[in-house]
């Protein structure tokens, strides 16, 4: 993620969305994401994203919550939000649109472009699992000179 | 001897030519292919079954190379285009170039296997970095565990 971030993210050359899938057989990846939503409702999305995606095999509610208190969130808040699991229609809501656009294990990740109308995005590219950092880089590159041979 | 050498090489020439000529008539066929070759998705499966043994057949169709099916598969979850000849012996796995117009027409149809319409997919909800201008997208569906 960080060679994407400053390869392309910061380069201004792609726009990258982030959704939820957590698998149901992986037992800790729901709350996990929901930790995630909730740091994000104090501006903190990204950098607790990050930090749980340092740590995957420590996502045990006090692992969770020593990853807040890294990230410096209002721990009060942030527990109070995790218990209401008032993000977990949104997860759940993530989940159904994944599995509508195919996306059977994480991560998947579609590429793809803007169509003229600006609006929709036609992906022609799908990347299921995780893959090596160079495999990532030859299809972004190849979906940026494709659609710079086409003119868009 | 020298005759009969000469008059063997010519038979054997003859019968190799007659039997390239079944397998890869344009002229029988009308020009249409299809109409003298068939290929069914269950044959592909048992031609690919030693090579990739998890792979589903989804489309098989005549190349745009003559004499070459072009088969779409899809195995542990990616899909890909394989190229079996007319006399189901051999498998190509490669690109395919259209050398007038230089496309790579391989690359074209995998992109077109692999077209997804996330138009479909409302971003609405997703966490978004980067360039609001840039026209280039990336999705992706993760989870942490």
């Amino acid at each position: 993620m960080p060679q994407i971030e400053k390869e392309y993210i910061d380069t201004g050359k792609i726009r990258y969305y982030f959704l939820d899938f957590p698998l149901p057989f992986h037992n800790q990846a729901f709350k996990a994401a929901e930790a995630a939503e909730c740091a994000g409702e104090q501006g903190k999305f990204w950098e607790m994203h990050n930090k749980i995606f340092e740590n995957q095999r420590a996502l045990s509610p006090e692992d969770l919550s020593k990853d807040a208190e890294a990230v410096g969130v209002d721990m009060p808040k942030f527990k109070a939000c995790l218990d209401s699991g008032k993000f977990s229609d949104e997860i759940k809501k993530d989940m159904s649109k994944g599995q509508n656009a195919g996306a059977t294990g994480t991560p998947t990740t579609f590429l793809g472009w803007v169509q003229p109308d600006g609006k929709t995005v036609k992906a022609v590219k799908k990347i299921v699992g995780a893959q090596p950092y160079s495999d990532f880089k030859e299809a972004v590159e190849s979906l940026l000179k494709t659609s710079e041979t086409r003119g868009k | 001897m020298r005759k009969f050498i000469l008059i063997f090489f010519v038979v054997i020439s003859i019968s190799s030519l007659i039997a390239i000529r079944n397998t890869y008539s344009i002229e029988k066929c009308d020009h249409n292919c299809t109409k003298c070759h068939k290929i069914t998705n269950d044959e592909v499966l048992n031609l690919l079954k030693e090579i990739i043994p998890d792979a589903k057949v989804l489309d098989a169709r005549p190349s745009p190379v003559k004499g070459i099916w072009e088969i779409a598969i899809e195995t542990k979850g990616q899909k890909g285009i394989v190229y079996v000849d007319f006399s189901k012996k051999y498998i190509v796995s490669g690109s395919v170039l259209d050398i007038k117009t230089k496309a790579n027409l391989t690359q074209e149809r995998f992109a077109e296997i692999n077209k997804v319409d996330v138009s479909q997919i409302p971003l609405d909800d997703a966490l978004v970095m980067g360039n609001k201008e840039a026209k280039h997208r990336v999705i992706v569906f993760d989870d942490p565990d």
